[in-house]
């Protein structure tokens, strides 16, 4: 195998980040919701 | 019902002193039930399930004093993919969480297939690992996870060496699992709260229908089943039926 297969390419590295920051983005938003739902019920 | 360490913190819509029965978050719909014969059954459909979704089968757990792993590998007639076996761990936790008295608890369905999934409760974000009795000496670990590369990623991996493999996944768990703590920490800091992360996991065997529950602060990359400290995270076991 050449050496320079073993390097992560920039796409796949990009690939992952921007589906990276799309995850977080839904997570962060998805706990807010609940927290917030929780909270006017229950504090 | 298995002792968990925190106070529960029932929502007002139920008065049960069990803190079991009925009611739902806000009043919308229930997501939870007693069945005739006392087992608590999780009915799914949480407003976080997703969209088009099946309402799954009442899914009822029960405490039990058998154990799933008892620290060697056991061979199983019924076998479950990586994600037949996440998918019923999901299910063990949040209807274990339910019974503990922490109604609200909820998976976190994200549209993305390829990364963690996770639950909520209270102001807890928890992330759920599952493991079976079958997996042999070297996998009997929890380990971070990063689910179904992409399809630039899928290409690449064809080409790259076992080693370049590794590093990259080991750098794909490290970079989840550290936004994973930041996105918390900025929920904390914006809201004015303290938001905590938690993994609870679970050791299943199949055929006999039985989970061993642990309980862990924080988020983690690897947890080996044979640690110490798993040990002392041991919360419960339960028998599971249905869903």
């Amino acid at each position: 195998m050449a050496a320079g297969e073993d390097q992560v390419p920039e796409e796949v590295q990009a690939e992952f980040d921007q589906a990276l920051e799309e995850y977080v983005t839904e997570y962060q938003a998805l706990i807010v919701e609940h927290i917030k739902e929780y909270e006017a019920v229950n504090v | 019902m298995l002792v968990w360490v925190e106070a529960a913190r029932p929502a007002p819509a139920s008065k049960s002193s069990s803190g079991v029965r009925g009611g739902a978050v806000g009043k919308k719909r229930s997501y939870y039930a007693r069945t005739r014969t006392g087992q608590f059954a999780y009915t799914g459909g949480h407003r976080h399930a997703a969209v088009g979704s099946r309402a799954p089968k009442a899914f009822g757990i029960a405490p039990t004093k058998q154990r799933a792993f008892t620290g060697k590998q056991v061979a199983t007639k019924i076998t479950l993919s990586k994600q037949q076996a996440g998918a019923l761990g999901e299910k063990i936790v949040v209807a274990n969480l339910h019974a503990a008295g922490f109604k609200d608890a909820a998976p976190l369905n994200s549209k993305k297939s390829n990364f963690p999934v996770d639950a909520v409760h209270d102001h807890k974000v928890i992330e759920i690992k599952t493991g079976l009795v079958s997996n042999g000496k070297s996998a009997q670990q929890w380990r971070a996870t990063i689910g179904q590369p992409g399809k630039k990623e899928s290409v690449w991996l064809k080409k790259a060496s076992p080693t370049a493999k590794a590093e990259w996944n080991q750098k794909k768990s490290e970079k989840i699992l550290e936004r994973k703590k930041a996105a918390v920490a900025s929920i904390s800091k914006e809201m004015g709260l303290r938001a905590k992360g938690e993994t609870v996991a679970v050791i299943i065997n199949p055929d006999k229908r039985i989970a061993d529950i642990y309980r862990f602060s924080g988020f983690h990359l690897r947890i080996a089943w044979n640690a110490p400290a798993t040990a002392s995270a041991y919360v419960g076991s339960v028998s599971y039926g249905g869903g």
